[in-house]
């Protein structure tokens, strides 16, 4: 079940066109999930750049060098297929009973744990009622009725950067031990470079950017990163609305 | 005359008086049966046995009592319900004739994935042999017909143990 494969993230520092032509380099740094995340996020809250400067980040040749759109990909042990990788999964599972989900909840956390996937927290969005209001007597008697109601109770586990291969193998052996009754749906953010037409035109804009048009940048990318974290609200469902999930924009 | 041509006739001849005739049924709306469902008649000698589960009125369900059918269907936004409901009365009908008088009580149904689980606890049978060649065929049966995989749970238990309450 558990592959090393699967654990080991061999990142090549250099463009893909570089390592064709020099050959491949001979240190090959082998990161495992947790040393990538250490190493994308400094601050613990944040997902990335939370209070530093984006012209820093922008400056670096990695961005310029714009040759293929595969430089600087984190690649598999299988070239031919590119990881997936995704910033954000939520997992939500929902029940009638609640100790069931809770227990649930503990086995999924530990089997994270054991993986080394960080979890960003467990949220636990109010029980949705379904009610019905009956009539008590099988003729007539309007006036005396009786009232049923159906619970399900709601869980969410949030999962933080995570890779694809990572995220198949922890959601089949999670999916092939839920318990009777329980029914899960599983959300999916996924990270992507930039496409190239629209990096291009960032390159050349670059030149003309000011320090304060610099500093109001990374403020609205600040903005933007605080409002991607799932929060119980965005489970909440209405009459009215009927959204299952709001969704996050970015 | 020809036996199937007789039936042929008897049959065209139903099919045709119903057709014409105007459904006429008693319109009633959907009752609840609150007071009577999940009661068991006493008995003069307070012989009747109940299981723990009989023993409790439907409105301990989810307090001191459980469900016997664990399934998604009536849970919020998913759907299946009535087909869980009809597969599960197939089961339970099932269950009951190839083991006869041996369950109590209804059989639990769990369903994961496409896995069906069948627990029942049974009294002790008078062909024990017969007890496993019964849990086969009627797993094989069950999958046939619901086109999954089903496993079979027997339990032998004692008298005392599974009778809670006598009435």
């Amino acid at each position: 079940m558990f592959d090393s494969k699967i654990m080991a993230v061999i990142h090549y520092g250099r463009s893909f066109n570089t390592i064709i032509r020099r050959g491949i380099p001979k240190f090959i740094s082998i990161y495992t999930p947790k040393n990538v995340i250490e190493a994308v996020s400094k601050n613990e809250s944040n997902y990335f750049l939370s209070n530093g400067n984006l012209k820093s980040y922008f400056s670096t040749s990695s961005f310029l060098l714009n040759t293929s759109s595969d430089s600087s990909a984190i690649i598999a042990e299988n070239p031919d297929e590119q990881e997936v990788l995704y910033r954000a999964i939520d997992i939500l599972i929902k029940g009638h009973e609640k100790p069931v989900l809770e227990s649930y909840i503990t086995f999924m956390k530990s089997a994270a744990e054991h993986l080394d996937i960080t979890v960003d927290g467990v949220l636990h969005p109010k029980f949705i009622a379904d009610r019905m209001t009956l009539l008590k007597s099988k003729h007539i008697y309007k006036k005396h009725r009786v009232q049923y109601e159906m619970r399900t109770h709601r869980e969410v586990l949030q999962l933080k950067y995570l890779t694809g291969s990572t995220a198949k193998v922890y959601l089949e052996y999670i999916q092939r031990n839920i318990p009777a009754g329980v029914a899960m749906h599983v959300h999916k953010w996924e990270i992507n470079r930039i496409p190239e037409h629209i990096r291009q035109e960032m390159v050349k804009n670059m030149e003309n950017m000011t320090e304060e048009d610099w500093k109001k940048e990374s403020e609205n990318l600040a903005k933007l990163q605080g409002e991607k974290r799932t929060v119980a609200k965005d489970y909440q469902e209405f009459d009215t609305t009927k959204r299952f999930l709001v969704g996050i924009v970015m | 005359m020809n036996f199937f041509s007789k039936y042929c006739f008897q049959k065209l001849f139903v099919t045709l008086r119903t057709k014409n005739v105007p459904n006429r049924c008693f319109h009633v709306t959907p009752m609840c049966a609150k007071a009577t469902a999940g009661r068991y008649k006493l008995s003069k000698m307070n012989n009747k046995p109940l299981t723990y589960d009989q023993a409790f009125k439907p409105n301990m369900i989810g307090v001191t009592k459980g469900w016997q059918s664990s399934h998604t269907g009536h849970l919020h936004d998913e759907d299946g319900a009535y087909e869980r409901m009809y597969e599960d009365r197939f089961i339970r009908r099932f269950m009951d004739g190839t083991f006869h008088r041996l369950i109590p009580s209804g059989p639990v149904i769990k369903r994961r994935c496409n896995m069906i689980e069948v627990v029942a606890p049974s009294y002790t049978p008078r062909k024990l042999d017969a007890l496993p060649f019964l849990v086969s065929y009627s797993e094989r049966m069950l999958s046939a017909v619901l086109k999954c995989n089903v496993k079979i749970y027997i339990h032998i238990v004692y008298k005392e143990d599974i009778e809670y309450k006598y009435i």
